[in-house]
């Protein structure tokens, strides 16, 4: 079968999604299909909101059949359309009160989110099957559009490098340094910490300067890095050596690096309103779930510090939860034939 | 010169019945009605009335089939029709997303589908009551408890009501409006509503109340029954929707215009785009300058 991919392209960023969408072609292209990626330029504004969508409509697309995923690429038009929802526009819905939302209480901003409301359900309908990443996904999308989607999960980037490995003296947070990741918890808490952990935190992105700010401000140098980015091949003897791996982003669509933990055999520690994280993380049994205050962290950070045994338990139970995520079933069930 | 239109191979006797009349004049964006006959080219699709297999009729050809009853879907026609056509409640039930109501009538233009997030966050730029209550009763329509609304003001209240207790053409225009809807069993009935899908059933007016403060503090179950309210209006009262969903199911692709900007506004149609909607005017921009 031809399979086409739909996904949005942001120039010159690349994140979690075109991740998903490159190793969801390559499933398909090892599943034996021919598959490739359209991605088509989009712009956030709320004044050119509606720019992309109106471009889908008009492109043409020759397969068998296209799987759309991130806004919006989903207004593609196909006879079989099956939708993968990664996630709407955020900015227009549940963030739409948030700092870096464009969205106010103005008409103008009422009627383009009443209007994108519309145009979102009827393209999304348009789809002869409808699934999200996750259950988060699949809950908002019933709680401000009023439709259906079944969570279909699916495995993390490098799933098939990352091992378990000894439980070291550090804890690992592998994450774009934005807002809504919160990595500057984990710089808090580091401050607040009893044991000598350290704690190493990979990514980049426009908190940089600021976390680091914060580190020296704390009096953390010698405990927390800043490694920035590293290599794939890096980034898995990171999660490997990893004592545990602190993530507590603000509701999470789906959340890669909690299932790159798993697959390492590290409990994650996160907190109440991370969302997709929280299908995963269960206190107790595969991580800790905390308030998200600094003070919660660090004393969980403390208690696996002190009980490495602990850590291996819940390390142990949540890899066993990630080997279950099997490409191969993820594309029987998006091609109809699972 | 536009690429002529599909033809829509019609087996149904000498004359259509008059319950498909309207539709299939409005399905002429789509197709061009025909009778089917043997010597003539392959139909793109087919309507059929009746049990009794159409000679010639290609196997694998998208079809359609009136059911003006329940008896009319004991035939293997109707088992492997792709669009039960029906105006018959216990047809609709049976065949499920295979049918298709033959609309007469328009949607109120005006009646843009407001779901609740969008309600709440218009209450609260117009500094309403955060969960205000439309209702009609005895002594006409209410809002947030408060007896006496002018009949002009309905339609905003409609447009931004956490719910609507309405009846009879009343609740086809909440329906309309997207307003997530408490009414009779009549009033359901009459325009095909399921209860719990569409609309929520009560049978007093205290049952209706106590409905509408549950549903109100029930975001999903709010909006789940408002954009399914909508689509039952579209699909029971407009005849556009109703041939536009004909065409859809049977595979008829819809003529593009020529014109650039002609065929820009047909696909935001397609979306329910008001025509003063400022991407209406960006697309005359993206186009403007591109033939003379």
């Amino acid at each position: 079968m031809d399979v086409v991919v739909c996904g949005a392209q942001k120039p010159f960023v690349r994140g979690g999604a075109e991740q998903h969408q490159d190793n969801l072609v390559a499933a398909l292209q090892a599943a034996g299909h021919r598959a490739e990626i359209v991605r088509l330029p989009v712009g956030w504004e709320k004044g050119r909101l509606f720019d992309a969508p109106l471009a889908w409509r008009l492109v043409p697309v020759d397969a068998d059949l296209v799987i759309a995923t991130n806004f919006p690429s989903y207004y593609v038009r196909h006879p079989r359309k099956v939708v993968w929802l990664f996630h709407q526009h955020r900015g227009a819905y549940d963030a739409a009160d948030a700092a870096w939302s464009d969205f106010d209480l103005s008409d103008d901003a009422l009627e383009t989110q009443r209007l994108l409301t519309e145009w979102d359900n009827r393209a999304l309908a348009e789809a002869e099957r409808l699934y999200a990443t996750s259950k988060v996904v699949a809950d908002r999308l019933a709680r401000f559009n009023g439709l259906a989607a079944t969570p279909l999960y699916h495995p993390p980037p490098l799933a098939e490098l990352l091992h378990p490995g000894p439980f070291d003296d550090y804890v690992f947070c592998a994450t774009r340094l934005e807002a809504n990741k919160r990595p500057e918890l984990l710089v808090e808490a580091m401050a607040q910490t009893r044991s000598n952990v350290r704690a190493v935190i990979a990514g980049r992105g426009e908190l940089a300067s600021a976390l680091q700010a914060q580190i020296t401000r704390l009096g953390v140098d010698a405990r927390v890095q800043l490694a920035g980015f590293v290599p794939d091949d890096v980034l898995v003897e990171r999660f490997a050596a990893a004592l545990a791996v602190v993530y507590a982003p603000v509701d999470e669509d789906y959340g890669y690096v909690t299932l790159q933990a798993f697959l390492a055999g590290k409990p994650v520690i996160t907190s109440t309103d991370a969302g997709g994280v929280l299908e995963w993380v269960q206190d107790g049994v595969t991580g800790v779930v905390t308030d998200g205050s600094p003070g919660a962290i660090a004393a969980a950070i403390d208690r696996l510090a002190s009980d490495r045994e602990l850590a291996r338990r819940l390390g142990t139970a949540g890899r066993a939860i990630a080997l279950q995520l099997d490409w191969p079933q993820t594309v029987d069930t998006l091609l109809g034939s699972a | 010169m536009s690429t002529p239109l599909p033809v829509l191979g019609l087996v149904v006797g000498h004359r259509p019945p008059p319950e498909v009349l309207p539709l299939l004049t409005a399905v002429r964006r789509w197709c061009r009605p025909a009778f089917l006959e043997p010597r003539l080219p392959r139909p793109a699709a087919a309507l059929v009335l009746g049990h009794l297999v159409p000679p010639g009729l290609p196997v694998d050809l998208p079809y359609a089939i009136w059911a003006p009853d329940v008896a009319a879907l004991e035939s293997p026609l109707a088992t492997a029709a792709d669009v039960v056509v029906s105006r018959d409640p216990a047809v609709l039930a049976d065949v499920g997303h295979r049918g298709l109501y033959p609309a007469v009538g328009r949607l109120d233009p005006a009646a843009r589908p407001l779901l609740p997030f969008v309600r709440s966050r218009l209450r609260a730029a117009r500094q309403l009551p955060r969960q205000p209550l439309l209702e009609f009763g005895g002594q006409g329509w209410s809002w947030a408890g408060r007896p006496g609304l002018p009949g002009a003001a309905v339609p905003a209240a409609m447009a931004c009501a956490a719910a609507v207790i309405a009846t009879g053409t009343h609740l086809a225009t909440a329906l309309s409006w997207a307003a997530p809807a408490i009414t009779d069993e009549a009033s359901a009935e009459a325009v095909g509503a399921v209860a719990g899908r569409h609309v929520e059933v009560a049978a007093t007016a205290d049952e209706a109340r106590s409905l509408a403060r549950q549903l109100i503090a029930d975001d999903r179950w709010a909006t789940e029954l408002a954009w399914a309210g909508r689509r039952l209006a579209e699909q029971r009262l407009s005849l556009a929707h109703a041939a536009s969903d004909f065409a859809r199911r049977l595979g008829l692709p819809r003529s593009t215009p020529d014109d650039p900007l002609a065929s820009l506004r047909m696909k935001m149609t397609e979306l329910g785009t008001p025509p003063d909607a400022r991407i209406a005017d960006r697309a005359a921009d993206f186009v403007r300058g591109l033939s003379s």
